[in-house]
């Protein structure tokens, strides 16, 4: 791709078109290991995004470490289309002519592209689970869908997040019992749009982020809870609560309450981790009614082979159940040093689990030490 | 304290094996988005089904888009020939339903766009092709109605005469002589048996019909009379059938009207296809007869007129076959 079919993605990013893309959860630092795992973590993070699912989980951080960078992107198959058009060199949109061709060739696709980037921090101070970690974490997301044959038109979600956070894990006691806090604040440039096929005859400007995005800024907590069982195997139950955040015009990240539970096996050569996770359980991601338990369910397994430290293995291998699609990924780290994630998951983009799933490439990459 | 880890794995499976979703919408977004999908899969049985269910402006919308596109009719492919500025209409005829079952539809598609209780710029947009679809798909019938590659609209009275069209207008005799005088007259009858009430019934949703054979005309022939020398008059008298109607609200024309009123859209072509301000125009329909038994400037007869079937006004909702031949032999999408 040239430095100019370059530009114009970036500028269709910025440009952000689309509407009421109404269906999919958008929660913030959703991460590649998670995500393989059926978007489980509420009691099995332990990776940099540990933070973003449950504080009190980074107790089982035994180690420490720094990303920097991280950089995950993730995209749907058909954003594959979109860069094949962008490499024909002819992807402007600027003219009429341009957007209704767009509109022809791409209707009943749902282009989808998310990368976050940003640093982590995380340190151990206290093998009981007195762990401290923060980020600062810049996620961007174009989400198009072009849709209705007779009368096409884009709907668009588009947006740039820049999130700061920081947690600590406190055990309790023995270290069976574990709280955690995060604090964080979120700054947020988003658009919603539509632009329809009338609209571009009518010869009207394309929405842009620039132009009608809107701003928000807005801060929060999550607290949350761990059990961890003494026993051989390893069980793990968790909750946590997330406070919402008004970002005014920008939107609210809602309210979230989840319970999960998990456990961990260590043998010589290898680790297993299981999973399950009901998140919002009090229905506040989705429109009034929806209620779809399965929606919020997750599952997910991994196993890791030749374990490098307590929390980090040579390989590992996972699979997972998410909103009613499987997901499955693999991983490749060099303890903290380099880290190459690769997950192939469905998102739900429907209103209820399994009307309309979005399947979506993630990869993974980070330095650290 | 394997329990647990069997337990979880069995749940896993048991996941695994019975799927974890969902079988149908249970709350209004569903709803809405069973519809959507429907429609973006082209799957239009089943859009017609999910959107009827939705009964929302939203849903009427969806509902008459899912009907277009049973009835085949797209109008992205309309709207692709008014982009970039050439205002061609040759999409409207390639889109022209073919069948009653795409006629039904379009019309029901129609009455859809027509229940959004706040409708906007697209849907009256939307409503101005439909409309004009149905009408030139009325006219097809009537005038054989026909586009060229370079999208001139011909038709049987696109040469400005009746003639070519079935519904012509005929007189019993043309050519005179002193044998067709009879008390001093040549008595001639011109017959005119209407459009027909099928094109009012599918632009109308109304029709019904008038007949006049009082009417009497008079013009000059070529005849002498051999005693005074002056030249016989020819005595045409009218047997005339004309068909008419209301135009009704929930009609073709009807919606074709409030949709040209209300679209502000700077669209070029789209002034064109105000069919109910080129149809419900006031004016009459003469015909004028010549050959070489008739002086000039020939026999001119006023379809409509004060003494049988008088001209309707402008813009009064009612149409009759004087303002349709008008319309026809005046007839251009340019």
């Amino acid at each position: 791709m040239t430095m100019k079919q370059t530009v114009c993605l970036l500028l269709l990013w910025f440009a952000g078109w689309g509407v009421a893309l109404g269906g999919e959860y958008r929660r913030l630092g959703q991460d590649y290991r998670s995500l393989a795992m059926g978007n489980t973590g509420i009691v099995t993070a332990n990776s940099s995004s540990a933070l973003f699912y449950n504080p009190a989980v980074m107790a089982n951080i035994t180690t420490w470490w720094v990303d920097l960078p991280m950089i995950q992107l993730t995209y749907s198959k058909d954003a594959k289309a979109l860069v094949d058009q962008a490499k024909t060199g002819s992807f402007t949109l600027s003219d009429q002519s341009s957007q209704i061709d767009f509109m022809k060739s791409f209707v009943g696709k749902h282009p989808y592209v998310g990368i976050e980037t940003g640093a982590n921090l995380y340190i151990n101070l206290q093998k009981k689970g007195l762990t401290v970690g923060a980020n600062y974490t810049y996620e961007a997301v174009l989400d198009l869908e072009i849709r209705n044959p007779t009368m096409p038109e884009i709907d668009l979600y588009s947006s740039l997040s820049h999130v700061r956070q920081y947690g600590i894990s406190i055990p309790l006691g023995l270290g069976k019992w574990v709280i955690g806090f995060t604090g964080k604040t979120v700054e947020r440039t988003a658009l919603i749009a539509n632009y329809s096929m009338a609209d571009s005859l009518d010869k009207k400007a394309f929405p842009t982020l620039e132009s009608n995005g809107v701003k928000g800024i807005g801060s929060g907590y999550d607290l949350g809870l761990l059990y961890r069982d003494p026993s051989p195997s390893h069980m793990m139950y968790g909750f946590v609560y997330r406070k919402p955040i008004d970002l005014g015009e920008a939107g609210i990240i809602p309210e979230e309450y989840a319970v999960a539970l998990g456990l961990v096996q260590d043998w010589t050569f290898a680790r297993f981790t299981a999973a399950v996770d009901w998140r919002d359980l009090t229905y506040k991601a989705g429109p009034v009614g929806d209620h779809s338990l399965n929606r919020r369910t997750h599952v997910g397994t991994e196993l890791s082979f030749i374990p490098l430290s307590a929390n980090s293995s040579l390989l590992h291998v996972r699979a997972g159940y998410n909103q009613g699609y499987y997901s499955k990924g693999v991983e490749l780290s060099l303890g903290k040093v380099m880290v190459f994630g690769y997950t192939l998951h469905t998102e739900e983009t429907g209103e209820y689990a399994g009307q309309k799933g979005s399947d979506r490439t993630t990869l993974y990459f980070s330095l650290g030490f | 304290m394997r329990q647990p880890l069997l337990a979880l794995l069995l749940f896993v499976l048991l996941l695994g094996l019975g799927g974890c979703k969902d079988t149908a919408p249970t709350h209004a977004a569903a709803l809405l988005e069973t519809c959507k999908l429907a429609l973006d899969r082209q799957k239009w049985d089943d859009a017609v089904t999910a959107c009827a269910k939705i009964t929302t402006d939203e849903g009427y919308h969806l509902t008459a888009q899912a009907y277009m596109g049973r009835a085949g009719v797209s109008l992205l492919d309309i709207l692709s020939g008014l982009s970039g500025g050439s205002g061609s209409v040759t999409g409207l005829f390639s889109s022209v339903p073919a069948t009653a079952a795409a006629t039904t539809d379009s019309k029901k598609a129609l009455d859809a766009l027509f229940s959004i209780a706040k409708p906007g710029q697209t849907v009256y947009l939307e409503g101005l092709l439909l409309s004009s679809l149905l009408i030139i798909k009325e006219l097809k019938i009537l005038a054989s109605l026909s586009v060229a590659a370079d999208g001139t609209v011909t038709h049987c009275a696109s040469g400005g005469s009746l003639d070519g069209c079935s519904f012509s207008f005929s007189l019993s005799k043309t050519t005179y002589t002193e044998a067709d005088v009879l008390a001093g007259v040549i008595p001639v009858s011109m017959t005119y048996s209407g459009l027909g009430t099928d094109i009012y019934a599918g632009l109308c949703s109304d029709s019904g019909s008038q007949t006049h054979n009082t009417k009497v005309v008079t013009a000059t022939s070529t005849v002498n009379d051999p005693l005074t020398g002056t030249a016989y008059p020819v005595q045409v008298t009218e047997k005339n059938t004309i068909a008419h109607c209301t135009i009704k609200p929930g009609s073709v024309l009807y919606y074709n009207k409030v949709a040209s009123a209300n679209l502000t859209s700077s669209i070029s072509g789209l002034a064109q296809l105000n069919f109910y301000a080129k149809m419900d125009t006031g004016n009459n329909y003469s015909k004028t007869f010549t050959s070489s038994s008739i002086a000039s400037p020939g026999i001119t007869i006023s379809i409509c007129n004060a003494d049988a079937i008088p001209v309707t006004e402008v813009t009064d909702l009612l149409l009759n076959d004087c303002e349709l031949l008008y319309f026809l032999t005046n007839f251009s999408l340019k």
